[in-house]
């Protein structure tokens, strides 16, 4: 039953959105002055689009109103965009990842009614995961397979008072921060809980400082979120599952598909120049270093793309781990891992095919480096994800509490 | 095989790591952020490091430079890449063509103009070959005359004159002495064709155009150079017409540019990666993680 071939609509989708993203987000983020790393506002007027085209909730189900997309049309949607634009591919996967976890699996019926129809009605109503912060020590250690004798609790935390919720710390690194109508909120509660709370942008003592493009460290608009105590209804409280926690290293390998969409806007770029840039009496892709060169980066991101649909796939079908049909590994790591070396490699050589002018701040070479750099950072980093996939072959499970930071 | 440094060598070796550390070190990131790639230059830590003989340092002795040996140049420059890879690329910018004075110029060449070089710690030198539509092209098959660059020089008495353009020369908005080259005989494939000039910045009909902007080596200053109707004495034609052949043939260098180029990049990328180790080592021994265990 091994069968490679997308269904007709998810063809459809991917046409449709490599046509958006020629015809809107490219013109928009090509501009000269965007491509300097240290000064590129979110593209809104993209976003906007793409939200009415439904991309914004395409995972969402279509009886929450959305297009129930699954995990690999959504993979390849989010390639397609990052093709044009990462921070857009970004947000857009998020809110639409989101809106598919909250609505459809962690809401209760009275939060549905509350918060769907205002989500659904408006398009700039995006949700934010607000987990990361930058002192937790949630990274694995030497006795990476061991249990950890701490949980490392979140600092920000939750307090019961009254008939509500006192949020208060901060986090950082969260993606959509900037424009995110809703939060929700890891935090901690009474002695060693985590729980999930719904904290709206316009609550009083809630501030969003957004992070310089230069320096941060994810895709998607990112910011550090502050809270100081924020009061919120305890009908806005959550429960305790973090929204994105999927069996550990088995979730949406909707980062690969984002990390695959730079990778071959450089490819495309360098195929295309190869073409027309004439050395020697000929087109450079006809002389034998700029044509091995162009081959390296087309396998190494067919493989990528390869690994990053099969996680894909296999997110949606868990049944086929089960059956034997899958290898009992973590799929989405494995990619993870392997997929950002390799396009940060086919990215540099894609630059390299342009001389001189693949490191020139007006030419969007120097930009594709950057991005596929970030991914190569993103969570703990590879280092990190080598352990985890170490785990799985130790056959080593980490305990509940655990697995919700392995997650991250 | 003996790979112990000279006491000489190692005296340079520790100028330049000082000068490093208390002088590029401090100014090299904030010369990064400047947005204007024509901006980032400065001139005061030329004006320094030359007085130390970073500038001259590639200079035969008899010539009145320090002569030093290309280990000792190789030093110099991993220990300024050190602190800013394209500031140590700046100066050896500068012993890369003394090299090629060394090499190429007659006895009088040198006279009129290594003298005023050693003399002038703003003095900076450069090298004009790439053109637009001409970079690999000076390298590879076939010979056609059409391939290659298109900068052209005629001849007028005692003069030439130059119409063409360069783009990414290095040190071409701060130099004040260029070698370049110009195609004498359009005819002729690019290596019986071509001849090296030695043009200073003062030439009637030259003028710098952009400076590129570029993600790294701010510092340094890669600009575009127009020839309009420049002016050139033929006293400042380096070795025979049409025989610049892209390099030195007296120094039997078939690299394109010079033996020195390789080593150059190579020294000054072990720099860059010996401080990035450097601070990757420190923040493995201090930063903690995972310690719930203490």
């Amino acid at each position: 039953m091994y069968n490679l071939h997308l269904s007709p609509e998810q063809l459809q989708i991917r046409d449709t959105v490599r046509d958006f993203v020629v015809e809107v987000i490219k013109p928009l983020a090509l501009k000269p002055e965007r491509l300097e790393a240290r000064a590129r506002p979110l593209l809104v007027q993209a976003l906007d689009k793409a939200a009415e085209m439904g991309l914004r909730t395409l995972a969402l189900s279509e009886d929450c109103g959305g297009a129930g997309a699954d995990n690999l049309t959504c993979c390849i949607v989010t390639e397609e965009l990052a093709a044009g634009d990462p921070d857009v591919a970004a947000v857009l996967a998020q809110t639409s990842t989101l809106a598919q976890a909250l609505f459809d699996r962690l809401m209760t019926a009275e939060q549905r009614a509350r918060f769907l129809p205002p989500f659904l009605t408006d398009h700039r109503y995006h949700l934010a995961l607000a987990e990361h912060e930058a002192d937790r020590d949630a990274a694995l250690g030497i006795n990476y397979h061991r249990p950890q004798t701490s949980h490392a609790p979140f600092k920000t935390a939750a307090v019961r008072a009254g008939d509500g919720w006192v949020v208060s710390g901060s986090k950082d690194g969260v993606v959509g921060a900037s424009l995110a109508t809703l939060f929700v909120v890891r935090a901690s509660v009474g002695e060693g809980g985590i729980a999930t709370l719904l904290v709206p942008r316009d609550t009083p003592g809630l501030s969003v400082t957004e992070t310089g493009t230069a320096t941060r460290s994810r895709h998607g608009a990112c910011g550090a979120v502050a809270f100081d105590d924020c009061r919120v209804p305890a009908e806005n409280f959550l429960g305790v599952e973090s929204p994105l926690a999927a069996d550990a290293g088995r979730h949406i390998p909707q980062d690969q598909a984002l990390n695959l969409g730079i990778g071959r806007a450089a490819y495309e770029a360098a195929l295309d120049y190869a073409q027309v840039r004439t050395q020697g009496g000929r087109p450079i892709i006809e002389h034998q270093a700029i044509g091995a060169k162009l081959a390296e980066i087309a396998i190494r991101l067919e493989v990528a793309r390869a690994a990053i649909w099969q996680a894909a796939w296999a997110s949606d079908h868990p049944d086929a781990f089960a059956d034997r049909s899958l290898p009992d590994l973590p799929l989405t790591t494995i990619a993870a891992v392997f997929a950002s070396e390799a396009i940060y490699r086919a990215v540099k050589d894609a630059a390299e095919c342009f001389g001189a002018m693949g490191v020139m701040r007006d030419m969007p070479l120097q930009k594709y480096v950057h991005d596929a750099r970030i991914c190569l950072h993103a969570g703990a980093g590879n280092s990190e994800a080598k352990l985890r996939i170490a785990e799985a072959l130790a056959r080593y499970r980490r305990p509940a509490s655990a697995a919700v930071l392995a997650a991250e | 095989m003996d790979f112990t440094l000279s006491n000489e060598q190692r005296s340079w070796q520790m100028t330049a790591r000082k000068f490093a550390e208390e002088e590029i070190r401090p100014i090299s990131l904030e010369r990064d952020e400047i947005a204007d790639p024509r901006e980032t230059f400065d001139w005061e830590i030329i004006k320094k490091g030359s007085k130390l003989g970073f500038r001259t340092l590639a200079v035969p002795k008899e010539w009145g430079g320090h002569g030093t040996d290309f280990v000792t140049q190789a030093l110099v420059m991993a220990e300024l890449a050190k602190a800013d890879s394209a500031i140590s690329k700046t100066f050896s910018q500068c012993w890369k063509w003394s090299h090629l004075i060394a090499a190429a110029c007659s006895e009088e060449q040198k006279r009129r103009f290594l003298k005023p070089f050693l003399e002038d710690d703003t003095f900076l030198l450069g090298k004009g070959i790439s053109e637009p539509s001409a970079g690999s092209d000076n390298r590879l098959p076939p010979d056609d005359p059409k391939a290659g660059l298109k900068l052209r020089a005629e001849r007028h008495g005692d003069e030439w004159i130059l119409n063409g353009e360069k783009c990414f020369i290095a040190n071409a908005s701060v130099g004040k002495l260029f070698f370049i080259d110009a195609r004498t005989d359009p005819n002729a494939p690019l290596r019986q064709g071509t001849t090296m000039f030695l043009v200073p910045r003062d030439t009637p009909g030259f003028r710098i155009g952009k400076v590129f902007n570029k993600d790294g080596w701010r510092f340094y200053q890669n600009g575009e150079m127009i020839f309009e109707n420049a002016r050139v004495p033929h006293a400042n034609v380096v070795g025979p017409v049409n025989g610049s052949d892209m390099k030195t043939q007296q120094a039997g260098d078939r690299t394109g540019g010079d033996l020195f180029g390789d080593l150059e990049l190579a020294a000054n990328a072990l720099g860059v990666c010996d401080d990035a180790c450097g601070m990757a080592l420190t923040l493995a021994r201090t930063k903690k993680q995972s310690c719930a265990r203490s």
